[in-house]
C-alpha cells in the first residue's frame, strides 16, 4: 500500500486594507507614543479596512493571489479561518468560493482567533493526507480593528486588519512545501483569557500579561512537539514563523524553544497583530522578500483564544508571490 | 539544583538590548525595566527550571541575586515528615 499523499504548499498570497495607521497617529488619539508602542510590542505601524475591505472581501483578494502564485485555477476545498466573520451566520468561506468562480465544493469557517491558520492548514492537510480533497485553499483573514475600544490602548495599537493564503494540493513528503507535521490543543478554562464578552455594545479584551505567559508557553511546547515528530533539533530550523502577537513573544518563543533569534520571522512591524492572518501574512512577506530558499525547514506556531494552540512543521515551497504592501 | 543570579540576570537580560549588561546586584528599580520583560523573564526561567516563576516574584526580590536565592530555596526538596 503507498503512503498517504501529503499536503504540499504551492501558492501563497496576501492582501492588506489600503489605510496605513501610524504609531504617531495614535498617538494623538491616546496617552501613548511611537517610542512606547514600539518597545513595547516591536509595532511601528498597521492597517485598518474601510466600508468595502470586510473579512471576505480580503480573503477573496489572498486567495485569488495564493491561485495565481501556484499557477492554479480551482481548488476542492476551501477553509477560511476567522473570528471576524462578514456575518454571525452564514459563514464567510462560501462567498469566498463564489467569488473566486468556485461554486458547490466544500467551505467552512474555522473559528479559532489568533491559531486559526494553524488550525485550518492542519484540517486541510489532513484532508489531503487521507484523499479527501485534491487541493485545497486555506485562508487566515480578520478585520479586529472593527472590535477594539478606542479608549483601550493596550488593544487598539496592537491590532491590525488583513488576510493571507496558502494554496495546498497532493504530493509528496519530499517536495518543498510539503506539510510533515502538525499538533493542535485547546483549553476552555482560559475562554476569558481573549474574548468578546456575551452582552451589548461589548468590546474585545485581552488579559496581557496571562496571555503572554500563556503564549509563550505553549507554542514552545508545540513547537518542541512537532520538532520531535519530523526529528530535527532547534538548531535546525531556518524559519520560525510564529503568530505576530508582539515582537518580546517571538523572542521568548526563540528563547526558551532554542531556535536563534535571528530565524524567527517578523512582520508585525508593518502590519500589527492580524490574528489568523498573521502567519499567512508572515510567509507570504518572507516570499517576496527571498528571505527562505525552497526546502527550507520552517516551522509554524501560534497561540489563540479558546484559549487554542499548535504548530506545524513544514518545508518552504518553491514559490512566487504578489507584495501586498 | 541551583538557580544562580547569572540565570536571572540572563533571561532579564535577553529580553531588552538595553538590559543586556545587566549585573546580579543592580536594583530592577534602577533599570528601565517594564513589567513585560519580568514577564518574559518569568516565562524563560519557568521553562529553564520546571517550576513556575511569577513575574510579581521577580519585581519583589528587587534583583537578580534575591530573585536566584528565593528560586534555589523553592526549588530545594521539601523535609520528610
Amino acid at each position: 500500500m503507498s503512503a498517504p499523499a501529503a499536503a504540499v504548499v504551492r501558492g501563497l498570497g496576501g492582501a492588506l486594507p489600503e489605510r496605513v495607521v501610524t504609531n504617531h497617529h495614535l498617538s494623538t488619539l491616546m496617552d501613548t507614543s511611537d517610542e512606547w508602542i514600539r518597545r513595547r510590542t516591536g509595532i511601528a505601524e498597521r492597517r485598518h479596512s474601510g466600508e468595502a475591505e470586510s473579512t471576505s472581501v480580503l480573503a477573496t483578494i489572498a486567495a485569488h493571489r495564493a491561485l495565481a502564485s501556484a499557477g492554479a485555477d480551482s481548488a476542492g476545498l476551501l477553509i477560511v479561518a476567522t473570528s471576524t466573520p462578514d456575518k454571525v451566520c452564514p459563514a464567510t468561506a462560501p462567498k469566498v468560493a463564489a467569488n473566486l468562480g468556485l461554486h458547490g465544493i466544500a467551505a467552512y469557517d474555522i473559528s479559532a482567533v489568533c491559531s486559526g491558520f494553524v488550525y485550518a492548514l492542519a484540517t486541510a492537510s489532513w484532508a489531503i493526507s487521507s484523499g479527501s480533497a485534491e487541493s485545497a485553499l486555506v485562508i487566515g483573514a480578520d478585520t479586529f480593528t472593527r472590535l477594539l475600544d478606542p479608549a483601550d490602548r493596550t488593544t487598539s495599537v496592537i491590532f491590525g486588519d488583513g488576510a493571507g493564503a496558502a494554496y495546498l494540493s497532493a504530493g509528496t513528503a519530499d517536495e518543498p512545501g510539503a506539510i510533515l507535521a502538525s499538533t493542535l490543543h485547546s483549553d476552555g478554562a482560559g475562554e476569558a483569557l481573549i474574548q468578546v464578552p456575551r452582552r451589548a455594545g461589548a468590546f474585545f479584551e485581552m488579559q496581557g500579561k496571562e496571555v503572554f505567559t500563556q503564549a509563550v508557553s505553549a507554542m514552545s511546547d508545540s513547537v518542541q512537539t512537532v520538532l520531535a515528530r519530523v526529528g530535527w533539533t532547534a538548531t535546525e530550523v531556518d524559519s520560525l514563523i510564529a503568530h505576530q502577537a508582539n515582537l518580546r513573544i517571538l523572542n521568548a518563543v526563540a528563547s526558551v524553544t532554542g531556535i536563534p533569534g535571528s530565524k524567527a520571522e517578523v512582520h508585525l512591524d508593518r502590519v500589527g497583530n492580524t490574528s489568523a492572518a498573521s502567519i499567512p501574512l508572515a510567509m507570504t512577506n518572507a516570499a517576496t522578500k527571498g528571505h527562505r530558499a525552497p526546502n527550507d525547514k520552517a516551522v509554524l506556531t501560534a497561540f489563540g483564544g479558546g484559549t487554542t494552540w499548535g504548530a506545524v512543521a513544514m518545508t518552504w515551497p518553491s514559490i512566487s508571490v504578489v507584495d501586498p504592501h | 539544583m541551583e538557580i544562580t543570579a547569572l540565570d536571572v540576570a540572563d533571561a532579564i537580560g535577553s529580553t531588552m538590548d538595553e538590559l543586556s549588561h545587566m549585573e546580579p546586584d543592580d536594583a530592577f528599580a534602577d533599570l528601565d525595566i517594564d513589567s513585560l520583560s519580568l514577564v518574559e523573564a518569568a516565562v524563560i526561567l519557568s521553562k529553564k527550571f520546571g517550576m513556575r516563576v511569577d513575574e510579581f516574584e521577580l519585581a519583589e526580590a528587587g534583583n537578580a541575586r534575591a530573585a536566584a536565592t528565593m528560586l534555589t530555596e523553592r526549588l530545594a526538596p521539601q523535609p520528610a515528615i
